[in-house]
């Protein structure tokens, strides 16, 4: 039951950087891996402003900000520059590891005695955690679902669908681009925001691998959505959620049926690329 | 006349510095009245898509300038190039954005010389201004408004980016090879679709074409291209004498 729940809140926690991914992969066609640095930035700074005496608001707006910013630069770096996405993602990515340490001033920091979204660390109950997270990721998915069927939204889709008709439309494809990955990191830096004061400490190495655990849970979700025939956007969107939810949920299970921690990243990798796969895989041989 | 296009001394190379130079566009010079629809034909690499995309502005000249109402858009992008001209392709994907409904496709041409705002736009007033305006053509085209236009045939979303390219109409419209994707019946309907929208709207147009009948029916002008020039301009009445084999001569 205990590990359900805290699946649960993981999963919800960690939706706001599956909409990112779905921003930057879905919608853009861009698989970004800005992501595994800015999720730590998202905490890195949490962590900071908390641990200054700031109140969260403040952690949650400047997260925000360093979110955008990081996927500015590798908007910039792609469409500015004309390097490959993944490649713009990498390089970003290897930078924000130093400058996460800057801004924490060492690898770990931990979260005592201050006042996170939760209240006063030392009294926070899991059933809060449930409430705040998926209040975060009710609100997030409702936001995107509006900026997504908005005029503007509607350009943002087409950008990733068919470049030479929005550009023929009167759309900046480099700018729309730039600003579609600065939202999807500003995602992402809102759930390193939530982890980390989740689980009370942010360290410099807790975005490792946090974009494959986003690609598998959007294509997941989206499966899932598919399976059940729900094609509508808010659906899909909706299902992002369900999506890190389930993720989490076959880590969890997998680690209490015994698996070696050590052993995760291949389990993820693997579970993944089962995902991936498995629309073509049933198409040619089921 | 009111010139609407004025082309000054256009140039344009590809790989100007390698042994494989070709001037694609040699000094063309060319002024398009308020309200003509000009057909250009031309053997393959005569230069008729490098001049059609160095007024879109995908392509930018390396000599001359384009003027659209006397004002100098040489250096304007193509998506700024939209607040005065609509585009349609010869591959009916690139007119309009798969996997998007007609409605947002309609929403987004619509907008296309205008900023895209955050605020929903495709209320029912739009809805019903949509609808109102594919069904009076009376191509049933009307029942598809939520579905992705990825689900239509090539005909018909050929049809749909010209109505989409219509609906708000532009100053000009640019078309390339529009039908040369299609079945020889539907390549009809929609030149004829094509032909009355432009009439309708008073639209001035500049259509590449190789299809030979289609430059003979359609149009008030007809410009033949060769080695990136234009080599022969029949203004309207001496177009209508013209024959099928006085155009042949062009591309032997």
């Amino acid at each position: 039951m205990e590990f359900l729940l805290s699946a649960v809140v993981l999963g919800l926690g960690y939706t706001a950087m599956g909409l990112g991914i779905f921003i930057s992969l879905r919608i853009f066609n861009l698989p970004d891996i800005t992501t595994d640095g800015s999720f730590t930035l998202g905490a890195a700074v949490t962590a900071a402003v908390l641990l200054h005496g700031m109140s969260w608001p403040a952690a949650l707006i400047l997260s925000i900000a360093a979110g955008s910013l990081s996927g500015t630069a590798s908007g910039l770096i792609h469409t500015r520059l004309g390097i490959h996405p993944l490649l713009a993602g990498i390089l970003v990515m290897t930078a924000l590891y130093s400058v996460n340490l800057m801004i924490m001033g060492r690898s770990n920091l931990a979260l005592v005695e201050v006042r996170t979204l939760a209240g006063p660390t030392a009294a926070t109950e899991t059933m809060t955690w449930l409430l705040l997270m998926g209040a975060f990721a009710a609100m997030m998915t409702l936001l995107l679902w509006w900026l997504l069927k908005t005029d503007f939204g509607i350009a943002m889709r087409a950008t990733g669908n068919s470049e030479i008709m929005v550009r023929a439309n009167g759309v900046n494809t480099g700018a729309m681009k730039t600003t579609g990955l600065a939202l999807a990191n500003a995602c992402t830096a809102i759930s390193g925001f939530l982890i980390c004061q989740f689980q009370q400490f942010a360290d410099i190495n807790m975005g490792i691998g946090i974009v494959i655990f986003g690609l598998g849970s959007v294509i997941m979700g989206e499966a899932l959505a598919h399976l059940v025939g729900l094609r509508s956007l808010l659906a899909r969107l909706v299902f992002v959620g369900v999506g890190c939810m389930l993720f989490r949920l076959i880590i969890g299970w997998a680690l209490l049926a015994g698996i070696h921690p050590n052993g995760l990243k291949a389990l993820i990798a693997a579970l993944v690329l089962a995902v991936a796969a498995l629309p073509l895989v049933g198409k040619k041989y089921l | 006349m009111n010139v609407l296009l004025e082309l000054r001394q256009l140039s344009r190379w590809f790989h100007r510095h390698e042994p494989a130079a070709v001037l694609a566009v040699n000094q063309v010079h060319l002024q398009l009245a308020d309200g003509d629809f000009a057909v250009v034909v031309g053997p393959n690499g005569s230069g008729k898509t490098t001049l059609l995309n160095l007024i879109a502005g995908t392509l930018f000249p390396d000599q001359g300038s384009v003027l659209v109402d006397g004002l100098d858009i040489t250096h304007w992008p193509d998506y700024r190039r939209s607040r005065l001209m609509a585009r349609i392709f010869q591959d009916p994907m690139h007119g309009t954005a798969p996997e998007l409904t007609v409605l947002d496709n309609f929403r987004l041409s619509f907008l296309r010389p205008k900023p895209k705002l955050l605020r929903w736009g495709t209320g029912l007033a739009f809805r019903k201004q949509v609808y109102d305006y594919i069904k009076e053509l009376g191509m049933g085209l009307e029942r598809y408004l939520d579905k992705e236009v990825r689900l239509l045939s090539g005909g018909q979303r050929q049809a749909i980016a010209l109505l989409m390219a219509t609906f708000n109409p532009p100053r000009l419209l640019l078309m390339d090879e529009p039908t040369a994707a299609l079945d020889p019946r539907t390549s009809e309907t929609v030149m004829q679709l094509a032909d009355q929208l432009i009439q309708r709207h008073h639209l001035s147009c500049l259509m590449v074409t190789h299809n030979l009948k289609h430059a003979l029916q359609y149009g008030n002008r007809l410009l033949v291209m060769g080695n990136g020039s234009i080599v022969a301009d029949y203004p309207a009445s001496p177009k209508k004498t013209l024959t099928l084999s006085d155009l042949q001569q062009y591309f032997y």
